[in-house]
């Protein structure tokens, strides 16, 4: 590959600003681009996790643990790659799924504790949710004042 | 102080945006890549073929969200430049803060 120099950047402060312009479209990319597929496949593998500690473990705690572990894992990625995954009509149907197998096993394993449970699952979703959007504005607020120094 | 050798293809402010952008990812948007570049279809498509006449971008329509697309991704061979091209502007970079 023929390689070339340039004023462009060819001093060190032109070379910072490239890369101010690099970090600025990566952020861009990975809150809109198609993320690959290993990161889909981790989030479903803590999903599976999360209904296998409900379905087997009967206990709360085993059950929270899975549940914190999963959200832990979602609020990592926002802050590693500064956006989750897109969402498709994939997440979609995972989601309800994974709602309803939710309640459907707390209706059968926990009795009257599942009024609350299901409540408690909904209201964990939710509160992450608008954290999560939350973390994402900050993280496009950002990108748009990296963009702007360059 | 020795001088930095650039990869010509990435060189281009457009082309390094372009290669930025498709590097976290498996695939980005035509569209997607020409909103945030701000950039018209043309200009777009003009560096684009450069990347893919190299072999560092390929471009192919995926079905996503119920329609066709033109999906935009590095290949092997463009993400090795591109991080060569990002190697280099760092040692640049990093010669100023040595220094001051």
């Amino acid at each position: 590959m023929p390689a070339e120099t340039s004023s462009r950047t060819d001093t060190p402060e032109n070379a910072r600003a490239a890369l101010a312009t690099v970090h600025a479209m990566q952020i861009a990319g990975r809150r809109h681009g198609v993320w690959p597929r290993w990161t889909r496949w981790i989030e479903l593998l803590t999903t599976a996790l999360f209904l296998l500690a409900f379905s087997y473990g009967h206990s709360p705690l085993a059950m929270m643990g899975a549940g914190l572990a999963m959200l832990a894992f979602r609020f990592w990625c926002v802050r590693r790659f500064g956006a989750l995954a897109r969402w498709t009509r994939f997440d979609s149907i995972a989601t309800l799924l994974v709602i309803a197998l939710t309640l459907g096993l707390a209706s059968a394993q926990w009795g009257r504790a599942a009024h609350f449970v299901p409540l408690a699952v909904i209201g964990g979703w939710a509160v992450s949710a608008i954290a999560l959007d939350e973390m994402k504005r900050r993280a496009a607020s950002k990108r748009a004042s990296a963009i702007d120094l360059t | 102080m020795s001088v930095p050798q650039f990869d010509a293809v990435i060189h281009a402010p457009i082309r390094l945006q372009i290669c930025a952008l498709l590097s976290p990812v498996q695939h980005a948007e035509f569209q997607l890549v020409r909103d945030q570049l701000a950039v018209s279809d043309s200009v777009l498509s003009k560096h684009l073929s450069q990347l893919v006449d190299a072999d560092y971008v390929v471009q192919t329509r995926l079905p996503f969200n119920g329609r066709q697309r033109m999906m935009l991704s590095l290949t092997k061979k463009g993400r090795s430049a591109f991080a060569a091209h990002v190697e280099t502007l760092q040692a640049l970079a990093s010669i100023a803060a040595e220094g001051g």
